[in-house]
C-alpha cells in the first residue's frame, strides 16, 4: 500500500509542471514541456526465460525568458519489475549508475521486486546570440556524424544495443561554440572532473566544402591525446559518411596503447521509401565480449565494439504508412558470431506508437551456429 | 521565301506561346512564393479508416533555401529540415544532432504523405526546370483558366515526365495540377481551393494531393498563415538555426 502511494506521488510530482503549464498554452514560447511515457515488456531467453517490465517516463522542460537565454532540464523516471530485477543481486545499484561528475541519480524505491530510479540527465543553462553559444551543465555533446558507430563521439559514446535510450546520458560539461556560416563552427568542450585522466576536453572545427560536412577534432579523452576527422556527404545519390579517431596515451600506463577507431557507411533511400544502410567499423583496440545487457553506460568512443572488424547492414520499409518493418544484421569477420535485430513499429494514433523489437545473438560455442541469447521487447510509447 | 517566312512565323508564334506560358507560370509562382516567405500550415494525411495531422512552420528564400519545422504531433515536435541548394539536413532534438540526408531521400514520401520531400522543400523550380506551352483554355471550378503543359528540361532533377497546370486568367491562381510519369500515366492530381486573402495576397489556402492509384487517399495542406517578401537572407538557413527556430 505504502509503495503504491509512493509511486502515485512520484507520478504526480513529475507531471505537476505539465498540469500547471498546460493551462498556459496561449504563450508557449517561454515554456516548452514535452516528453513521453513508455511501457515495455522484455523477454530474455537464454538457458532460462526471464520476463521483465519497465515503465519509463521522460520529461523535458525548457524555459526561454528571452531569445538569448534558456534553462533546460531533462528527467528520466523508470520503474523496474520482474524476474531480472529479482535474479540479479544489486540490481538497484546497477540501475543507479552515473557516468558524470555530479550524482543526479537516485532510487526512490529499492525493494526486492521493484526498483524505481530517477535521474536528471539534462540540466544546463545556455546563452546565445547569432555567432556564439555557451552551454554549461549536464548536456549531450553529440559529435557523431555517421550512422550506427561514432568514433568521433568523445563525450557520450553509446552502445547501439541500448535502443531504449535515444537521448543518451549527458556529460557535466561546459561548451563554447562560435558559428561562422551555415555549417561552419568552432566548438570547444570540456567535462568537469577531479583529475585529468577522467576528463574529456576537446575542440572541433566544422566546415562545409563541395557538398561535404567535414569535422576535425583534437583534444584529450580519458588519458589519451586524441585527433580525428569525420565527414558526411554523398556519392551519387547515396549518403557517404565516416569518422576516424586516433588515440595515444599521454603517459605510460597499464593497458594504455595507441589505437585507431574508424567507421564508414553508405545509405540510400529508394523512392518507395525502402531504406538501405551499410556500415563498417574498424577498432584496433578491440577487447571484451559482445554484451547486450547494459554494457552501454561505460562505453567509450575508443571501444565501441569488442571486435576488430564489425559490419552492419540494415534495411527498413514501410509496408503501410503506419507500419515500418526493419531488420539489421551485424557480422564480425574472423569471429563466427552474428547479431540480428528485427523490428516492427506501428503508429496506433497520433502520439501513440507500438514497437516490437528483437535482439538475437548467433554464436558457435559447440562448433555449430546457434542462437545463444534471444531478447524480445514490446513497447508502447505515448508522446506528449 | 514564302516557306521561310511561314517557318519563321510558326517558330515565332511558338516562341511567344512558350514565353507567354513561362510568363504565366513565373507570375503564378512569384505570387505563391514571393522572393521569400514564411508560412504556417497543417498537413492532413487521409486514408480509409485513419487520418494523421502534422503541424508545419516554414521559411523559404527562392527555391534554393528552405527550412521546415515540425510543430505537431508531440512525437515529432522540434524536428527540422534544412535545404540549401542540393544539400539537406535533418535536426533531431531528442539526440541533439543534425543528420546530413542522402540526396536520394528527396524523392521519398514526406512523413508518409502523398507529397515527396521535393514537393515540400522545392528542390526543383517550376519556372527554371521546365519548358512551358499553353495547350488551350478551359474552366476549373468556375474560373476561366489557361491549360499549360510543362515538360522537364533535360538535366532537371525532376521525377515527372510531364506536368499539366491550370492557371486562372484572372489573378494567376494555380487551381489544378496533374503529374504524369515518363510513360504519360497520371500519378498525382493536386486540387487547390478555398481562395482567400492570406498575407495580403489572394491565393488558394487549401491544397489536396490525390494519388491516381488510390483516389480515396489524399493529403491536404491548409495554409493558416503566410507572409511574403519577408526580410530573411541566406544566412538564416543554417544548421544552427534548425535547432533555434520556434
Amino acid at each position: 500500500m505504502k509503495l503504491r502511494v509512493k509511486l502515485i506521488l512520484l507520478i504526480i510530482a513529475v507531471n505537476l509542471p505539465l498540469l500547471v503549464f498546460s493551462q498556459q498554452l496561449e504563450e508557449p514560447s517561454k515554456w516548452q514541456i514535452n516528453g513521453y511515457l513508455k511501457e515495455m515488456v522484455t523477454i530474455i531467453k537464454s538457458d532460462s526465460v526471464l520476463v521483465d517490465n519497465l515503465i519509463h517516463h521522460r520529461l523535458n522542460l525548457e524555459w526561454t525568458p528571452n531569445e538569448h537565454f534558456s534553462v533546460n532540464l531533462g528527467m528520466r523516471n523508470r520503474i523496474f519489475t520482474g524476474d531480472l530485477v529479482q535474479a540479479i543481486p544489486g540490481y538497484s545499484s546497477f540501475v543507479d549508475t552515473n557516468n558524470d561528475y555530479f550524482d543526479f541519480s537516485w532510487n526512490s524505491v529499492d525493494r526486492k521486486k521493484v526498483v524505481v530510479n530517477s535521474v536528471f540527465d539534462r540540466a544546463y543553462i545556455e546563452w546565445r546570440n547569432d555567432e556564439w553559444e555557451i552551454r554549461a551543465g549536464r548536456q549531450r555533446v553529440n559529435w557523431g556524424t555517421n550512422v550506427v558507430w561514432n568514433p568521433n563521439d568523445l563525450f557520450n559514446a553509446y552502445s547501439f544495443f541500448d535502443f531504449d535510450y535515444e537521448e543518451r546520458p549527458g556529460s557535466d560539461a561546459i561548451r563554447v561554440t562560435r558559428y561562422f556560416g551555415f555549417a561552419s563552427s568552432l566548438e570547444i568542450a570540456a567535462t568537469y572532473a577531479d583529475n585529468m585522466d577522467d576528463m574529456v576536453a576537446a575542440a572541433m572545427w566544422k566546415f562545409n566544402k563541395k557538398g561535404y560536412d567535414v569535422q576535425l577534432i583534437s583534444g584529450i579523452a580519458q588519458g589519451d591525446f586524441t585527433a580525428g576527422i569525420g565527414w558526411a556527404g554523398n556519392v551519387g545519390l547515396a549518403g557517404f559518411k565516416g569518422e576516424i579517431t586516433y588515440f595515444t596515451p599521454y603517459e605510460q600506463r597499464v593497458g594504455g596503447e595507441t589505437s585507431i577507431a574508424g567507421s564508414v557507411g553508405l545509405d540510400y533511400s529508394f523512392s518507395n521509401s525502402f531504406y538501405l544502410m551499410g556500415s563498417y567499423l574498424y577498432n584496433s583496440n578491440a577487447f571484451g565480449q559482445l554484451n547486450l545487457l547494459g554494457g552501454g553506460n561505460m562505453l567509450s568512443a575508443k571501444n565501441l565494439m569488442p571486435y576488430e572488424h564489425s559490419i552492419f547492414l540494415q534495411g527498413s520499409y514501410p509496408i503501410h504508412p503506419l507500419v515500418n518493418l526493419g531488420v539489421g544484421t551485424m557480422a564480425f569477420p574472423g569471429e563466427n558470431s552474428y547479431f540480428v535485430n528485427p523490428s516492427v513499429s506501428v503508429s496506433i494514433v497520433d502520439n501513440l506508437d507500438l514497437g516490437i523489437f528483437s535482439q538475437i545473438i548467433l554464436d558457435d560455442p559447440n562448433g555449430t551456429l546457434e542462437s545463444t541469447l534471444k531478447m524480445f521487447f514490446a513497447r508502447l510509447k505515448w508522446s506528449f | 521565301m514564302k516557306k521561310i517566312f511561314l517557318a519563321s512565323f510558326i517558330l515565332f508564334s511558338f516562341a511567344t506561346s512558350a514565353q507567354d506560358a513561362t510568363e504565366i507560370i513565373r507570375r503564378m509562382d512569384q505570387k505563391m512564393q514571393g522572393k521569400s516567405n514564411t508560412s504556417e500550415m497543417t498537413m492532413q494525411i487521409v486514408r480509409p479508416g485513419w487520418t494523421r495531422e502534422v503541424g508545419i512552420k516554414g521559411w523559404a528564400l527562392g527555391t534554393e533555401y528552405s527550412l521546415i519545422l515540425i510543430t505537431a504531433p508531440s512525437r515529432d515536435k522540434g524536428t527540422a529540415f534544412l535545404k540549401r541548394g542540393t544539400e539537406m539536413w535533418n535536426w533531431q532534438p531528442s539526440i541533439d544532432r543534425s543528420i546530413k540526408l542522402p540526396p536520394s531521400m528527396m524523392m521519398q514520401s514526406w512523413m508518409g504523405s502523398d507529397f515527396t520531400n521535393d514537393d515540400l522543400v522545392k528542390q526543383s523550380s517550376i519556372v527554371e526546370d521546365y519548358s512551358h506551352k499553353i495547350l488551350g483554355d478551359t474552366t476549373v471550378n468556375g474560373y476561366a483558366c489557361h491549360k499549360i503543359e510543362m515538360i522537364p528540361k533535360e538535366n532537371a532533377a525532376v521525377v515527372w515526365g510531364k506536368v499539366l497546370t491550370y492557371v486562372s486568367k484572372k489573378d494567376d491562381l494555380q487551381l489544378l495540377v496533374k503529374f504524369y510519369d515518363e510513360d504519360e500515366f497520371l500519378i498525382n492530381t493536386m486540387v487547390m481551393s478555398d481562395i482567400k486573402n492570406i498575407g495580403g495576397r489572394l491565393i488558394p489556402a487549401k491544397m489536396e494531393m490525390i494519388p491516381a492509384e488510390n483516389p480515396e487517399h489524399r493529403t491536404i495542406i491548409i495554409y493558416k498563415n503566410m507572409e511574403f517578401d519577408v526580410p530573411i537572407d541566406k544566412e538564416f538557413f543554417s544548421t544552427q538555426n534548425m535547432k533555434r527556430v520556434r
